[in-house]
């Protein structure tokens, strides 16, 4: 990467007024993925300076409030992964699905916005985030449904401002990945989340399946799907089928469909053994 | 673009390129103890304390660096002593390359977690690869140092 100018704006308002003055103006969040492009960016605005950090308790709204509590947690775009994966409020499906992420060096410095933004198939805590049916608050589109985001991105140019997710006591949550090795990007990644208020609701996600190379142009290669479950939640093998029929897989250089696919099941099952045991609790 | 940054205690004031990183100013500076490895922020070679957070020099603009501080392995001699000792004896080190990125991250954890569990270290270190060795000697290394750690302070 090779940068022409650098601006560091102090406030939102300077952001996006720099952002739309100057074409090929970039954001830069963590700037972890910037550092590995090689293009050479003529304006490059850091936003480090902005005050986007830290995670604070909304009012939830009253759609909001059907599925979940009277309260929500705003997670500020600029907050580090490592914040969140250390942050005891955070819902356990977030803080699981960041705790692998390269190492912590690169978590002080990667950003749950830039992670957003970059709407990253093999993203892991997009994966999360989409289960989490987490809300994003942007600077002048407002509130966006991130799977809204995910499928269709924006249509101009703004300025992440936060994440909106439930809170530790509104969701139950677990996150799987199979990663080659510990830090890995993900083959296949699956995040599943039960609503105590409606306990036979389960959102699925699942992530890096793997989506296309290009990985910039291409919509959001995940989904998630409401499943209704019985009594017992006891999904046998056929059911784990029918869900994942939901869901299209791909080959890559990394993995085939099939594998994706098999690695899938198991990581589905494996969640939903927990969802199991959440029950007793 | 003017920068000022506060490393082991010093100030520093010079011009930085807006692409420059940390990884080049802090080596033409002196600060040696900082490697250059993979410059993907994979090795872990590279790492520093920013603001008493672990971060990997070679990732990190120095323009954004400004008015901070940063820590390198040469500001932390006391601690960089006592857990080398423990390296030594441990025989962990081959080419060594990878050694002051280990101790930065176990550093950078003990800011964190007075006395982290193995399995605690094992989840900061995996960050930081080495060519030479399978990790098991850095952990023994650790594991003892660790004990002593609880006898001191407990």
């Amino acid at each position: 990467m090779r940068i022409t100018e650098l601006y560091k704006p102090m406030d939102v308002q300077d952001a996006y007024e720099k952002l739309i003055g100057q074409k090929k103006a970039t954001l830069m969040a963590g700037g972890m993925f910037l550092r590995l492009q090689k293009r050479t960016l003529p304006l490059v605005i850091d936003l480090s300076a902005l005050p986007l950090k830290g995670i604070e308790t909304i009012n939830a709204t009253e759609k909001d409030q059907a599925v979940s509590g009277c309260e929500r947690l705003l997670i500020g775009a600029m907050t580090s992964l490592r914040e969140i994966e250390m942050h005891p409020a955070l819902p356990a499906v977030l803080r699981e699905s960041v705790a692998q992420i390269a190492g912590v060096a690169v978590r002080n410095m990667a950003t749950i916005g830039g992670s957003v933004m970059g709407r990253y198939p093999f993203s892991d805590i997009n994966t999360a985030l989409m289960a989490l049916n987490a809300t994003l608050h942007f600077y002048i589109n407002g509130s966006v449904p991130i799977s809204t985001f995910m499928s269709e991105g924006l249509q101009e140019q703004d300025i992440l401002i936060g994440i909106e997710v439930p809170t530790l006591e509104d969701v139950r949550g677990t996150y799987k990945a199979f990663k080659v090795v510990y830090t890995d990007f993900p083959l296949v990644n699956v995040a599943v989340c039960q609503w105590p208020r409606n306990p036979e609701h389960l959102t699925i996600a699942i992530g890096a399946r793997p989506g296309r190379a290009a990985i910039c142009t291409h919509a959001y290669s995940n989904a998630n799907v409401n499943v209704n479950v019985n009594e017992s939640t006891d999904l046998g093998e056929t059911q784990v089928e029918a869900l994942l029929a939901h869901f299209t897989f791909g080959d890559d250089y990394r993995a085939s469909e099939a594998y994706r696919r098999a690695l899938a099941k198991a990581l589905i099952s494996d969640c939903l053994l927990e969802v199991e045991q959440w029950k007793s609790l | 673009m003017e920068v000022t940054l506060m490393i082991n205690g010093d100030h520093f004031q010079f011009a930085a390129l807006p692409d420059e990183v940390l990884v080049d100013t802090l080596r033409k500076l002196g600060f040696k103890s900082v490697k250059r490895g993979c410059e993907t922020a994979s090795c872990g070679v590279c790492n520093i304390l920013l603001d008493g957070k672990l971060v990997p020099a070679c990732a990190y603009l120095t323009v954004r660096a400004d008015h901070r501080e940063i820590t390198t392995l040469e500001g932390l001699q006391e601690q960089a002593r006592e857990i080398g000792a423990y390296i030594i004896a441990e025989g962990v080190e081959q080419c060594g390359y990878c050694s002051p990125g280990h101790m930065m991250a176990i550093a950078a954890l003990f800011k964190e977690i007075a006395h982290p569990t193995l399995e605690q270290i094992k989840h900061v270190l995996a960050g930081n690869l080495c060519r030479c060795s399978g990790y098991e000697g850095q952990h023994r290394a650790l594991t003892a140092y660790l004990s002593h750690r609880k006898e001191v302070s407990p």
